[in-house]
């Protein structure tokens, strides 16, 4: 929202400091200022000139010569880029002059003719965006004027950041209120050429249904606009605005029009009050309406675009068709044109709720539907009217009938609202006196009701302060909201800091964090980096069952994941693209699936991690091999150990079911060949294993990548770890060679070991594996270490002895071993 | 009984024997053997001194005297032939090149958003909040109404929201998690909040669709905006530094009030104005107020008795504004060019 500060000091004569003053005192008090941006100060060298004659370029079918003058008895020559009239008035750059963009005008020869300066273009003025053609000054002016002087400039234009509960703001008067010495005191609004009196009309009252001079006015539904104010204007020259209000509409951004659109936008910048005329010549039956659209209904609009209405729509309409979009956007058809002399101007409060619906429907948001939405000030209707067909008058003739329409709703009494010292003092922490809770907020506008003397003393003996709230600050509704205004007002920063007792949090941690600590600890221990990706996933990307957004920002980013895998290949591929090739990255975070019965989905936090290249940092005294099984193994071993509290064993062939169970048929898309499954108890608690090769575009003959995912859920965190005694008696080891055959499997070999063996067997360990030449078809070698321990006594060479003669036995006839050595 | 003349004549025969077995050790394993063999607890030396007790009383010093003397000895011959042979290969080979590289692990690093994540929360966790979660698909009663936004209001455009069914979205910030937690848990508490929001914002230098936020919560009988503010302020004066200032400035939340926006001075510049904080000299670090007596209606606490305060960052921007981070999208890209940069 921008504001205009000469036109904010205008209303309020009292205020002081430099608009950077001004801006600060708003941002720390009330809204904040985005930017202050200067208007008009680089435009002090352009001149008013006046067109005498126009001529075709010879040489040009796109230029045009003019013969201008700026007063005085010259004749300056000047090639146009752009049509200009006769008589017409436009800025001059002579020669010699440097314009706001920092181009420096001289006399120039364009395609053969002399250019003695310039004519110059709203955008070449920074005025406004328009480059189409020449600006065409307002009609006030005289040859030879400097512009800046004429219009008021140099001046300052605040880009507001307005919240939604302070639409006051979005008009001038209501910053002026802000910021002026005395608040609602220190404003008054200038006659701007009026004259002194104001003639207030006779208004003919009707609730949905109200006729004066000619004109009437039918609300068909009060939910969708509760009141409706019209006065009809006879006689109107519609013509260009005077220079005054050519400029201030130029410093909020906005262009004239004409002097009876221009004085509706003034006073709705101004009183902050939408209003709209029409050309009441162009209203059949001199008739409005205010209903809902029918299905299919058609409008072309003021942004000369065709609308197709649905019953959603709000629209005024006149006794035919609908003729605007109510608090939107009025029609082309009835629109105030230079041949209007007859004007119906419109003041109204459109429910916010049915303007947003309109606004949406036809994806505009316009100045009006921007305060219709927020809500506008009920009691404010008459006086913006009344004040704006004056305006209307004063500036293209004409007379407004002295009998207008009122319809709809009377505005509800001022609601009073209750402010307790006590209250204020909980929460802001500072004792106010009521005295001075009055002194603050009476400038705001809110005043005690007539004859109140304070209030009654509520049951705790307290004597509350009440107070009126103005018609433009609907956003007070309750104690609280008057709270923020002392709070504000007195000065955010003004209040003190001081710690208050400590108490204890009603609120346990939540485990994911310390269970996300532990992953990061232990993952970033194993050279991998942490990445973090936003939850979305392409439709092939995402895996069964994924959560479709309604409302997507693209059809990369369509659906929620369902692994974390999917996204680490991404991450992987992007690194790979770039030359990378040691990659070892995990995440932590959310992935999502439907949930058949509720409508909200399924989410669970997950870690996964993948990695592909060499498994040590290169290094000059060695070849670094590629990551193997066996080093994603070693990794998910120690994962399954030490934080999941899981064993890792081979999937030898999915299990669907219980990959399903688990939620994990999403990540087991991405794992081929060697895969492992964490097993929690009876639970699979996760998957590792070689990422299925087409699933990565890597450079040719890369190694395979591997991967992991598990729950985050699963994370063990407390301590349960049992003391087991040291045993202070000596080892004793002894290495075991047998030769199997090759569907014996370590892990079952070791189960026979185990079984066969003493309870004094402290420790297993396989040490070699040998596949060579003595070694007979289909069996291979494998050598153990064995380590015996007792507690409670040294153990003699007799009974290791008898152990190791037990595992041998056990490993013939239960494992068809043949022992090579021992 | 062993005379003590022969337990004289032991000890010399110890020491001798242990010193040619130390002199001819080839190997620090064979040298190891020796002194386990001869000064081991069960070696040879140990087991005269355990007889000496045996001896006469008279001849105890005398004896103990000389098989001290020989573990002396003993233990200088092995510790000066551990030197010499360990010594032995570098005579064969010249000194290494030391300005080579060394031997390097491979470590991994956290995210740096993760990295101010967690200096946030273990400030609030020294002040007594605890790290809590909520969902991220929610309904539209906790990420709206329960906060005290209507949905059809211009206050609900501050956050465009992606749905997922009717009633249904990924939250836009992780202020629901304030009433999911107040339904369930009586006063006082003291909560943080991190978590991923979502917002229908394109991907550009300073927006995410999907970002982290650190919801703050306190709420008791008389917390004031007086604690606010302290609170509010050592945690700048923790995480940004002893000399950041601190400005409150007005702000609108739907589910605070009075609503606060937060600004730290510009790490860059210390409040003289720079690109960073485009000449402002100040950073704007998060959206904070005293919670709204419409949130405690909502969830059922009773507004007259309990007061607290809200507030909520965001670690991406904040990890920009520290480090220098042009783009936002830099963190989610997964570089690791990027990423290696803040370990
Ligand atoms: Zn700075």
């Amino acid at each position: 929202m921008r504001i205009s500060v000469n036109w904010v000091r205008e209303l309020a004569p009292g205020i002081e400091g430099s608009a950077e003053e001004l801006a600060d005192h708003l941002s720390m008090s009330a809204v904040a200022v985005d930017e202050v941006v200067p208007v008009g100060e680089s435009i002090a060298d352009i001149i008013v000139a006046r067109v005498e004659e126009t001529r075709p370029h010879p040489n040009a079918d796109r230029l045009g010569l003019a013969t201008i003058t700026t007063g005085g008895p010259e004749r300056i020559g000047i090639v146009a880029g752009a049509p200009v009239r006769a008589g017409g008035l436009y800025p001059y750059a002579p020669p010699g002059t440097t314009l706001p963009g920092g181009l420096e005008i001289g006399a120039r020869k364009i395609r053969g003719e002399v250019s003695q300066g310039m004519l110059c273009s709203e955008r070449e003025l920074e005025l406004g965006w328009d480059h189409s053609g020449i600006l065409e000054l307002p009609p006030d002016l005289r040859p030879g004027e400097r512009l800046v002087e004429r219009l008021g400039f140099p001046d300052h234009c605040f880009v507001l950041d307005l919240t939604p509960n302070r639409v006051d703001l979005a008009g001038h008067l209501g910053v002026a209120r802000e910021l002026a010495p005395g608040g609602t005191s220190g404003v008054a609004l200038p006659s701007l050429g009026m004259g002194t009196e104001p003639r207030s009309p006779v208004w003919q009252d009707g609730e949905s249904d109200a006729a004066a001079s000619g004109a009437r006015v039918v609300i068909e539904d009060l939910g969708r606009c509760s009141r409706f104010l019209g006065i009809v204007i006879r006689g109107v020259t519609v013509g260009p605005s005077p220079a005054w209000l050519a400029a201030r509409l130029w410093a909020i951004g906005g262009r004239p029009i004409n002097n009876v659109v221009d004085a509706t936008n003034y006073v709705m910048h101004e009183l902050n009050q939408p209003l709209h005329a029409y050309d009441l010549a162009m209203l059949a039956g001199s008739e409005i309406r205010v209903r809902a659209a029918e299905q299919g209904e058609r409008l072309r609009t003021l942004d000369r675009e065709n609308r197709t209405l649905a019953p959603d729509v709000t629209v005024i309409a006149d006794r035919d068709r609908a003729v605007g979009l109510a608090g939107v956007m009025g029609g082309e058809d009835t629109e105030v044109s230079l041949e209007t002399t007859d004007v119906f101007l419109e003041c109204a409060v459109f429910d916010p709720l049915h303007t947003r619906r309109t606004a949406r429907h036809t994806g505009l948001a316009t100045d009006a539907s921007y305060r219709f939405e927020r809500g506008v000030d009920a009691t404010g209707l008459e006086a913006a009217v009344t004040r704006c067909a004056r305006l209307i008058t004063a500036l293209g003739g004409g007379e407004a009938e002295g009998s207008a329409i009122r319809a709809g709703h009377l505005p509800g009494e001022r609601p009073v609202v209750a402010l307790r010292p006590t209250r204020v003092q909980r929460v802001l922490g500072r004792w106010f006196e009521r005295a001075e809770l009055a002194r603050i907020l009476v400038p705001l506008g809110f005043e005690p009701p007539e004859g109140d003397v304070g209030g009654e003393a509520d049951g705790d003996g307290e004597r509350p302060l009440r107070l009126m709230v103005p018609g433009w600050r609907g956003d007070v509704t309750h104690e609280i909201d008057l709270i923020e205004e002392v709070a504000r007002r007195h000065g955010y920063n003004a209040f003190g800091d001081e710690a208050r007792a400590f108490r204890v949090s009603s609120v346990a941690d939540d485990p994911a964090w310390s269970q996300a600590d532990r992953v990061r600890r232990l993952m970033v221990g194993r050279g991998f980096q942490e990445v973090r990706s936003a939850s979305f996933a392409s439709e092939a990307r995402a895996g069964p069952d994924a959560v479709t957004l309604r409302n997507p920002i693209s059809s990369a980013e369509s659906r929620l994941r369902t692994d974390l895998v999917s996204g680490l290949l991404d991450r992987l591929e992007y690194n790979l693209a770039r030359g990378r090739r040691d990659v070892r990255l995990f995440e932590i975070g959310t992935v999502f699936r439907l949930r058949a019965a509720e409508g909200v989905p399924f989410e669970e936090l997950r870690v996964a991690f993948v990695m592909a290249g060499r498994r040590e940092l290169e290094h000059w005294s060695i070849e670094a091999a590629d990551i193997d099984v066996w080093d994603l193994k070693g990794l998910v071993e120690d994962l399954g150990s030490e934080l999941l509290g899981a064993t890792v064993e081979p999937l030898g062939s999915r299990n669907e079911e219980e990959l399903a169970s688990a939620r994990l048929e999403a990540a087991a898309r991405w794992f081929d060949g060697e895969v492992f499954q964490f097993r929690k108890e009876t639970r699979v608690a996760g998957l590792a294993g070689r990422i299925v090769a087409e699933a990565v575009d890597g450079p040719a003959g890369m190694a395979p990548s591997w991967a992991a995912e598990f729950r985050l859920a699963d994370v063990v965190t407390g301590a349960t770890s049992r003391y087991v005694p040291i045993s202070p008696y000596p080892q004793v080891n002894r290495d075991l060679a047998a030769i199997f055959p090759l569907e014996r499997t370590v892990a079952e070999i070791e189960g026979v070991i185990r079984d066969g063996a003493p309870p004094f067997l402290e420790a297993v360990r396989l040490f070699d594996l040998y596949e060579g030449d003595e070694i007979p078809a289909a069996s291979r070698s494998l050598a153990w270490r064995f380590r015996f321990r007792a507690p409670d006594r040294t153990l003699t060479d007799e009974e290791v002895d008898a152990g190791m003669k037990a595992i041998m036995t056990a490993l013939e006839e239960k494992a068809d071993a043949r022992i090579r050595s021992s | 009984m062993t005379p003590p003349v022969q337990l004289l004549d032991t000890l010399t025969r110890i020491e001798e024997e242990g010193l040619a077995a130390i002199e001819s050790s080839g190997s620090l394993d064979e040298l190891e053997a020796a002194r386990i063999r001869y000064l081991g607890r069960s070696g040879g030396l140990t087991d005269v001194l355990r007889r000496l007790g045996q001896a006469p009383a008279a001849q105890r010093p005398v004896l103990g005297a000389a098989a001290n003397e020989a573990k002396r000895r003993l233990q200088a011959a092995l510790e000066e032939r551990a030197v010499a042979l360990k010594r032995a290969p570098s005579t064969t080979r010249p000194p290494a090149d030391l300005t080579m590289p060394g031997r390097r692990a491979c470590w991994g690093g956290v995210h740096p958003v993760t990295r101010v994540i967690d200096e946030i929360c273990e400030i609030f966790r020294e002040l007594g909040f605890s790290r809590v979660r909520g969902p991220e698909a929610e309904t539209e009663w906790y990420n709206f109404e329960a906060l005290n936004i209507p949905l059809e209001h211009p206050a609900a455009d501050m956050w465009d929201t992606f749905y997922l069914a009717d009633g249904v979205l990924l939250r836009s910030h992780t202020s629901p998690v304030q009433a999911r937690i107040m339904e369930t848990h009586d006063p006082p508490v003291r909560v943080v909040v991190p978590g991923m929001c979502y917002r229908r914002d394109p991907f550009d230098a300073t927006h995410a669709p999907a970002f982290e936020q650190i919801e703050g919560l306190a709420v008791d009988e008389g917390i004031d905006f007086v604690e606010f503010r302290f609170t509010i302020e050592h945690f700048v004066h923790r995480f940004f530094g002893k000399h950041t200032r601190t400005r409150f400035r007005p702000a609108y939340f739907p589910f605070t009030e009075p609503s606060a926006e937060v600004d730290a001075t510009c790490g860059s510049c210390g409040g003289d104005g720079c690109s960073t904080c485009k000449g402002t000299g100040w950073i704007e670090i998060m959206g904070s107020g005293m919670v709204h007596p419409a949130v405690f209606e909502a969830v059922g606490y009773d507004p007259e008795r309990y007061t607290g305060y809200a507030f909520g960052m965001g670690p991406a921007r904040i990890a920009m504004a520290r480090y220098g981070i042009p783009d936002i999208r830099l963190f989610y890209e997964g570089d690791l060019r990027f990423l290696e940069q803040f370990r």
